[in-house]
């Protein structure tokens, strides 16, 4: 759990300098979306320019899984070192004095990230493909790091299989449950039974779909949430990235719901030593099924439990029936 | 028992509901708008199923035999299941494809 995030003036003014001695914030205003962190516009005035932030900290409530706010401008950094299209790291602060919770500063980036819109908005029609491309080839590159990396210390190594490491999760939630999920059950064991063994592993993003990236009308802007990013095996990146519960209804485009599948792969392939195992692609549409039914019993339970009543949290506790039915699609015998 | 009851309740002010608040809903509030009808949606559409259970018993010993693989590859168990999902999906989101 992080401090609430202290927004008086004397706050914004020792925010301020930390970017610049002469710095002084023009804007400050806390931005919609993140259930985990608090994200903040923050624009700020210096000798040199106008410069257009965000800060990202964490939220009351957070979660133990994501990582800290320092390790995921560890690996925003490590992104934008090697090439990817992200928001540009500015820096860390680890001194709770100034905003009451360490923040980190990243370059704002322009466009929206809402899944619902890219799919539908008709504007992207004729740029989708590229677009699909673009982000295939950028999962590629992210794909080229592999451990250990100096900077990534903190990321543990899988020894075992990292399908089986997060059946192992699932499994552990679902016995504190409130009651049994016999479906999710099922997929999990039909997923520890084809389970690919631990083979190459690589930096995944793990969060990667419509919805965390942001485009413009000129394409692609920036990568975002790299809060849950991890060594792993890369067809769970590519799998999440095309799973039918990512693609904001428009079931057909099943590269994310902009574009084919072909076209998502062939700008993964064009940037990627790597064979793409469509086999193992399945394999882990299948797995995010049942990784999303988890997290959305988890969402659920926050408002049923009291500790964070919420529309929002409640209708994506009810999406666990779709989810457990793509699973068993998915899984059938 | 006093009608209309809880599921006619929700039935006549959703469509109250859907006829004359949410087009004049600010653009603001038109997500929390939809929202709110989708979870009178469900509520009604669970309020008026079928009670009928399709699958049995499932406690802490089924769970065991599931992961045991007591069903692997069980045509009858899967077929069950996805009756099942099939029903509360109807329930959740009968527009899922």
């Amino acid at each position: 759990m992080g401090l609430k995030i202290d927004t008086s003036p004397a706050a914004l003014s020792r925010l301020a300098r930390t970017i610049a001695a002469d710095a002084t914030v023009t804007r400050f205003e806390k931005l919609a979306g993140g259930a985990i962190q608090e994200n903040y516009a923050v624009d700020v005035e210096t000798a040199g320019g106008a410069q257009h932030l965000v800060l990202r900290a964490d939220a009351p409530s957070g979660v133990a899984v994501s990582h800290s706010r320092a390790e995921e401008f560890a690996l925003l950094q490590v992104a934008c070192a090697a090439g990817m299209t992200v928001p540009q790291p500015i820096l860390f602060c680890a001194d709770e004095t100034i905003v009451g919770t360490p923040f980190a500063l990243m370059r704002r980036v322009a466009g929206t990230a809402a899944g619902h819109v890219i799919v539908r908005d008709d504007k992207w029609h004729g740029d989708r493909i590229a677009l699909a491309e673009r982000l295939g080839r950028e999962l590629a590159i992210l794909h080229r790091i592999r451990p250990p990396h100096p900077e990534l210390a903190f990321l543990p190594v899988p020894d075992k299989a990292p399908a089986l490491v997060a059946i192992a999760d699932y499994r552990g939630f679902l016995d504190a449950y409130r009651s049994p999920r016999p479906a999710l059950e099922w997929g999990l064991r039909w997923l520890e039974r084809n389970a690919p063994p631990l083979g190459e592993l690589v930096l995944c993003h793990r969060d990667y779909r419509t919805g965390n990236y942001m485009v413009d009308d000129t394409g692609l802007t920036g990568i975002l949430d790299w809060e849950f990013a991890g060594w792993g095996d890369p067809h769970e990146d590519i799998g999440w990235f095309c799973a039918k519960c990512w693609r904001f209804g428009a079931n057909d485009r099943e590269a994310g719901g902009i574009a084919a599948r072909d076209d998502f792969l062939r700008g993964y392939a064009a940037a990627s030593g790597r064979r793409v195992d469509p086999a193992q692609v399945r394999y882990w549409e299948a797995m995010a099924h049942a990784r999303w039914a988890v997290i959305a019993l988890q969402q659920g339970e926050r408002h049923v439990s009291g500790a964070e009543p919420s529309l929002d949290l409640a209708l994506t506790g009810r999406r666990v029936a779709e989810l457990e039915y793509e699973l068993l699609v998915m899984t059938g015998p | 028992m006093d009608r209309p009851d809880a599921a006619e309740l929700i039935a006549v002010a959703l469509a109250r509901f859907r006829a004359e608040i949410l087009p004049v809903v600010p653009a603001e509030q038109r997500l929390t708008a939809l929202m709110i009808a989708n979870a009178l949606g469900i509520a009604g559409r669970e309020l008026t199923a079928p009670g009928d259970a399709i699958l049995g018993e499932t406690g802490a010993s089924f769970v065991a035999d599931m992961r045991r693989g007591r069903w692997d590859g069980d045509v009858e168990m899967h077929r069950l299941l996805l009756q099942d999902a099939k029903t509360r999906v109807a329930i959740a989101n009968p527009r899922y494809a």
